[in-house]
């Protein structure tokens, strides 16, 4: 047998194995409901849960926070990010800040943000917007940086346009790592909107997990916790198969 | 240098004096934005209280720190060095990681008590993960031979563990101890500010309540600093140590 | 010099030892040699002929999938420190230890006391002329100081018996040949039984006792010769003709093997 099916079926079997306990030792009352929900009874109140409208409308306002902020932070960051890594002067001066920036726990400014920006929904995009960024824009430097210059050279030879450079050997080129960075980026936009919400908010998933949690309701608990965990597992799966496209393209186009 | 480092100090010396102007003139919110000279009042208002949560924080950080580095070595070192074991680990502990662990923490709230044992608990969580992770990569590397080496002269397996193994990859596993600590630190504050009734966090989250913001301010810089402190020292660490690696022979001599 | 004086009992004696590898593929087809107490015997063989599994077999790292080898007459089962030193390719020093504590590591977890295994080391040191080095650690080292290091730790175990898996493969071809002086002349002050695999035609005949040839898919025996060169030898002995002889009917009984496998299998 392959080392990678052995791998394959090693995974299958501990993800199973996990549920399986987990199931067993909430079902046979080992460890009781106070403390956890059985995993079949926190599948079925997800279903129910997305049934009711409060679910419906904390799911929604977290997402649509997520969305905004990622539409707003990610293509700000990739602009930057291409300015600066084209512009070596500039990235050369902004780097301390960069690298700065980038080793800054933003958790903990959380309660200054909400001094700034109150405990609306807009702090929660403003959060979402600072995790995602800097390892965004890092990530986009990057991606420029591993374009060869030789080749910029070749093209430029050839007679290309800035246009045709762009399109032609930056894009490609780039894809793989940008799409990195918003990949990473997504994933910490979606914990700053979650740790915003459960710090102090009207509405919003991290919300409801926290209210749940404080008045010791498992099941819902266990229930939105499960949303979370799959949902963000899904997405950083999906963008990585997106990933590995742009990989193959970028050794095609390159070959 | 001392050149350079007067600089640095006028600069810093003005930066605070701008500061503290604006603040005093009254462009700014006093709620938003605190003058440093409130931020060193805060320091021993009410009894120099804070250095109590202070002391408490510190206390949960390095024990959930010491039961992280723990765990996260050893379960690194024991699956790394199988290629079946890394090959289903690795990606388990990568998608894993993807998920916003925040949102457990309303269930460790649940297990463990609003006391320290629930931030421990969470800190632990969330800093052995990438301790795992990075040891595993490190001794995945590890030139065979040296498997092969530690057989024939009689190792014992403790002893191929402990005085071959573990320090061959020393250099992987100190880069994830400085993630792994940073994030330990990070969620214990955090996780203080959410829910807790001492702690730093909790000092800094009762203070915005009551728009201390000075107290705020000085809050999140002590917990700045402990994160800094961090990465500072084992980054260091680590310099030096993939240094000594590095070292090219000094006087490659005779045959 | 030695084959008129009674044959002492083999050191190493491998016999019938079969290996077959999971994939299918048969390393070693049912391989069956003595080394005799205090014989230098060689090895040499194109790539995948298996002369390294052969090796990782005695040395009790890899087990055989038939036959069996005995030392002394007592069979192999796992590795065994006391018996047996493994000197590899690539010198494996610990590079957070100098090179007295590499030499001394083996020891040390065999729990021997501090200042014996220091005596020790250092006299093992001093062998392979690194007593100057012993405070320098392994990245202030060349690649061959490295491997002599690598030499004196396994002999510093004070084995009866050293298996080499082409202990200077990684070095370039000049010091490669120093290296080989070197050992020659370690090992006529040691006069260990030693299993040498090497590439090198020269290397093997310069050195050994018996070389021994193998082929491959599977990987077998095709000759074992004696080298009718006297000890001690010098460098000198490479210009001779029994030297130059020895190297020619070796070199084509590898090409022929190489021609035949090249045909059975096209894709080497």
């Amino acid at each position: 047998m392959s080392l990678g099916r052995q791998i394959l079926i090693g995974q299958v079997l501990i993800v199973a194995l996990f549920l399986a306990s987990w199931e067993l030792a909430t079902r046979t009352g080992v460890i009781g409901i106070d403390t956890l929900a059985p995993f079949s009874t926190a599948v079925e109140r997800l279903i129910e849960l997305f049934g009711t409208e409060s679910f419906r409308r904390d799911f929604g306002a977290t997402a649509s926070r997520v969305a905004i902020a990622f539409a707003i932070g990610a293509p700000a960051a990739v602009i930057c990010g291409f300015i600066l890594g084209e512009w070596r002067e500039v990235e050369r001066m902004t780097r301390p800040v960069v690298n700065f920036a980038l080793g800054i726990p933003q958790s903990i400014f959380l309660p200054i943000f909400i001094l700034v920006f109150g405990i609306g929904a807009l702090q929660k995009i403003v959060f979402g917007i600072t995790h995602l960024f800097f390892v965004t824009l890092v990530n986009t430097i990057g991606a420029v940086r591993s374009i060869p210059s030789e080749q910029v050279t070749a093209l430029r030879s050839f007679g290309a346009s800035r246009w045709q450079i762009y399109l032609r050997l930056y894009l490609p080129g780039m894809l793989p790592l940008v799409l990195t960075g918003l990949r990473l980026g997504m994933i910490f936009n979606i914990l700053g909107v979650l740790l915003a919400e459960m710090y102090v908010a009207q509405n919003g998933l991290g919300k409801a997990i926290f209210n749940w949690g404080e008045s010791g309701d498992t099941v819902p608990l266990t229930a939105a916790i499960i949303a979370v965990s799959v949902s963000t597992i899904l997405l950083n799966e999906i963008m990585r198969v997106f990933e590995r496209r742009a990989m193959r393209y970028r050794l095609e186009v390159g070959s | 240098m001392t050149r350079s480092f007067l600089i640095k100090t006028a600069a810093t010396i003005v930066f605070l004096g701008v500061w503290e102007g604006i603040c005093r003139a009254g462009w700014v919110n006093p709620i938003i934005l605190a003058p440093p000279s409130a931020i060193v009042a805060a320091l021993y208002s009410s009894g120099w209280q804070f250095l109590d949560a202070f002391q408490l924080t510190i206390l949960c950080i390095v024990f959930a720190a010491a039961l992280a580095w723990l765990i996260g070595i050893g379960f690194g070192l024991l699956v790394g060095l199988s290629p079946l074991g890394y090959g289903i680990f690795s990606p388990l502990l990568t998608g894993v990681f993807a998920i916003p662990l925040i949102t457990l923490y309303p269930l460790f709230l649940v297990w463990f008590g609003i006391g320290p044992g629930s931030k421990i608990a969470f800190a632990v969580l969330s800093g052995s993960i990438p301790i795992a992770l990075n040891t595993m990569d490190g001794v995945r590397l590890i030139d065979r031979g040296y498997i092969k080496l530690a057989r024939s002269i009689g190792a014992s397996p403790l002893q191929a563990y402990l005085r071959i193994y573990f320090p061959l990859s020393l250099p992987a596993i100190l880069s994830g101890l400085r993630i792994g600590t940073s994030l330990v630190v990070i969620s214990v504050v955090v996780c203080e500010m959410l829910a807790s009734v001492n702690g730093l966090g909790f000092w800094i989250s009762y203070n915005r309540t009551l728009f201390n913001t000075g107290h705020v301010y000085l809050g999140i810089t002590l917990a700045m600093a402990c994160v800094m402190l961090v990465n500072f020292g084992l980054g260091h660490i680590e310099r030096r140590y993939a240094a000594l690696g590095e070292a090219r022979p000094a006087k490659a001599a005779r045959v | 010099m030695k084959s008129d004086v009674v044959p002492k009992p083999a050191a190493v004696s491998i016999r019938g030892v079969d290996k077959k590898f999971g994939n299918g593929f048969h390393a070693l087809d049912k391989i069956s040699l003595d080394i005799a107490d205090g014989q230098f015997l060689s090895v040499v063989g194109p790539s995948g002929c298996g002369k390294s599994t052969l090796l990782q077999i005695v040395a009790g790292l890899v087990p055989a999938s038939g036959g069996k080898v005995l030392l002394d007459g007592h069979p192999v089962v796992g590795p065994q420190p006391h018996e047996v030193a493994v000197v590899f390719q690539d010198a494996l020093l610990l590079p957070w230890k100098t090179t007295l504590q590499n030499v001394e590591f083996p020891l040390d977890l065999q729990g021997v006391p501090a200042a014996e295994r220091r005596a020790k080391s250092l006299e093992m040191l001093d062998l392979v002329g690194l007593s100057a080095f012993a405070d320098a650690y392994p990245q202030q080292l060349s690649g061959g100081m490295r491997q002599r290091v690598s030499i004196a730790r396994g002999l510093a175990q004070d084995p009866r018996i050293i298996l080499m898996d082409e202990p200077f493969g990684a070095l370039d071809e000049q010091t490669r040949i120093r290296m080989g002086q070197e050992l020659l002349r370690i090992w006529e002050r040691s006069r260990k039984t030693v299993l040498f695999i090497t590439h090198s035609l020269a290397e093997a005949i310069f050195l050994s006792d018996v070389v021994v040839v193998m082929g491959r898919n599977p990987g077998r025996i095709l000759e074992r010769m004696e080298v009718p060169l006297p000890r001690p030898r010098s460098s000198d002995v490479m210009g001779s003709d029994v030297f130059g002889q020895m190297r020619n009917r070796l070199w084509h009984l590898l090409n022929d093997e190489i021609d035949r496998t090249d045909q059975a299998a096209p894709e080497l």
